[in-house]
């Protein structure tokens, strides 16, 4: 964990490179931008999720949840009372948070195999809410007829416009995730994934920094959610449905875990083969978890891990 | 509050029971401010089921534990932490893939605070480092100290122990066995560690190795099975005809 020194010209240099190419994405065409968005999207959920599982230790598995709670928020009160996409994303960003909070305060009082049970279950109790409660929610037919808002009079039924917009928010959290865990409070995340009962001896109030983690992740999920309400403009209840929280943790293991890029990396993989794989075949998945399989078994600390230990030279950004 | 006629810690009639199985009966024992505490026992004494009760990580069943005193019984150990005890493992209880700076630092911002600056660098804090550094001088780790501990050799992880119950700058240190596994040389260094702690501080060791305890200890008090056999000095421990039937053994 050397953290903090000031970034090299090379890998200055690096990020730049990259940040620009992410930029020049929409020149590419609709279709690549598009994909390039959900990307960067699933992404930000990938990032959120990795705060638990891989920087405090937290396996949940009900992470879709805050990442579904924050796309209804949005498009719910679009639809159903005419607001604002963004004052719907601040809403279901606050949402997302929120329910972060409560289900946190009620999981973190367990660990292991409970917590993750746990997690699911509000998971599934907040979906068979959006399957019953049809009036509000369009259940499984979902919810269209969403505005996407206007950014500096540009809409956002622009798919560049949109690509940008998610850009900007996969940057902000990538960014706001990069300080928090060179951070004091991060470095508290990782003692406790590291050696939980040390840091109790060592006098830290252990569960308070869970419940922190955890509404922290739920809000950075929250801010994938919006994006994806924006991007889409549909939500159905698919959006909680426990296999999404399934396929964040494959792409957080995939690229990963407990690094910061490793997600992005492992969002990347996760829906290019899910794009290109299941335009030849239905059984796309069946690639997927062999992948997957074979990943954790000969890659365990994941692409992104793969790389750095093959090209690197230097510790993660 | 503060009396300072009062023991550092004190022990009343500490009684641990899982079910019929007691671990510890009526246990009475006092460590004061800078007197070097020794506890010894064969295996299955119940030495580290009583540190355990002291650093929170076990309630007793009955009984009663004052720090400076104040009624601890049943705080919870991190509330145990901040009031001032810090403590050793029996067996190295590390951050291992951390390194042997930042263990230190992590136990030392425990103390600290600014626990919930998440913008800025914790590499940033130069006097919290400075610190580190000067702990990890004090317990004898000169050198590699951006290593992770996983690639530490024992003793250094031992010592390593050390200095994380040092840096939460405890007024009570409990030592769980700090020379177990160590070779003799070790057990010189962490000899001459533990003398070199300031004088104020109260240290309760468990500890097999009788060079070591005879070396240290002020008092010494033996638990068998469960149950204080004898309290005292060195001396009047090693004359102590219970003692050595039970115990020292009469080869020793």
């Amino acid at each position: 964990m050397t953290t903090g020194s000031p970034p090299s010209p090379r890998t200055t240099a690096i990020w730049i490179a990259c940040i620009v190419a992410l930029g020049l994405v929409p020149l590419t065409g609709t279709y690549v931008t598009g994909l390039a968005a959900e990307i960067l999207i699933f992404a930000i959920f990938a990032m959120s999720l990795d705060l638990l599982i891989g920087y405090t230790g937290l396996m949940s598995f009900g992470h879709a949840a805050f990442f579904g709670v924050s796309t209804y928020t949005m498009v719910i009160l679009g639809v159903h009372l005419g607001w604002s996409g963004w004052i719907g994303f601040a809403a279901g960003v606050a949402m997302s948070t929120i329910a972060a909070f409560v289900i946190g305060f009620f999981a973190i009082r367990v660990s292991g195999i409970p917590f993750l049970m746990i997690t699911m279950a509000f998971a599934q109790l907040l979906m068979s809410i959006s399957v019953k409660w049809r009036s509000v929610t369009g259940g499984t037919d979902g919810l269209s007829g969403f505005q996407r808002p206007t950014l500096f009079g540009l809409s956002l039924e622009n798919r560049v416009t949109q690509y940008y917009v998610v850009l900007v928010g996969f940057l902000l959290v990538l960014f706001f995730l990069r300080r928090l865990i060179a951070s004091p409070l991060g470095s508290i995340f990782i003692g406790i994934k590291e050696n939980e009962q040390r840091m109790l001896a060592a006098g830290y109030p252990v569960q308070r920094f869970k419940l922190i983690a955890f509404t922290l992740a739920g809000a950075l999920a929250g801010i994938g959610g919006g994006l994806y309400g924006l991007h889409n403009a549909f939500v159905s209840s698919d959006i909680l449905h426990w296999s999404l929280s399934g396929d964040a943790i494959i792409m957080v293991i995939l690229g990963g875990a407990g690094t910061i890029i490793g997600p992005i990396f492992g969002s990347a993989a996760f829906l290019l083969l899910k794009n290109v794989v299941s335009s030849h075949t239905h059984y796309w998945l069946l690639w997927v978890g062999t992948i997957f399989i074979l990943c954790v078994m000969f890659l365990p600390q994941g692409l992104w891990g793969f790389l750095r230990q093959r090209f690197g030279r230097r510790p993660p950004p | 509050m503060s009396d300072t006629s009062a023991n550092l810690l004190r022990l009343d009639n500490l009684y641990k029971s899982f079910g019929s199985l007691v671990v510890t009966k009526d246990v009475n024992l006092t460590v004061d401010r800078g007197e070097r505490h020794a506890l010894i026992g064969p295996n299955g004494a119940g030495k580290t089921s009583l540190v355990h009760q002291i650093s929170g990580q076990l309630r007793p069943t009955s009984g009663r534990i004052f720090f400076c005193g104040e009624d601890i019984t049943g705080a919870s150990p991190d509330e145990i932490g901040q009031r001032g005890i810090g403590r050793t493992f029996q067996k190295n209880n590390l951050f291992r893939q951390l390194s042997m700076r930042e263990n230190v630092r992590l136990a030392l911002q425990a103390k600290r605070g600014n626990w919930y600056s998440f913008l800025r660098p914790a590499s940033a804090d130069r006097a919290l480092l400075d610190e580190v550094d000067a702990i990890l001088t004090q317990v004898r780790l000169a050198d590699g100290r951006d290593r992770l501990v996983a690639n530490l050799s024992y003793g250094e992880q031992r010592q390593l122990e050390v200095a994380l119950a040092l840096a939460s700058q405890p007024r009570l240190l409990l030592l769980d066995e700090p020379t177990s596994g160590m070779s003799p040389a070790e057990t010189e260094r962490m000899i001459d560690l533990v003398q070199s702690l300031p004088a104020e501080l109260g240290v309760l060791l468990i500890e097999h190795d009788m060079k070591v305890v005879f070396t240290l200890a002020h008092t010494i008090t033996v638990l068998y099975y469960g149950e204080v056999l004898a309290t005292g000095k060195p001396d009047a421990i090693r004359d102590n005809p219970r003692v050595r039937e039970v115990y020292l053994g009469l080869g020793h």
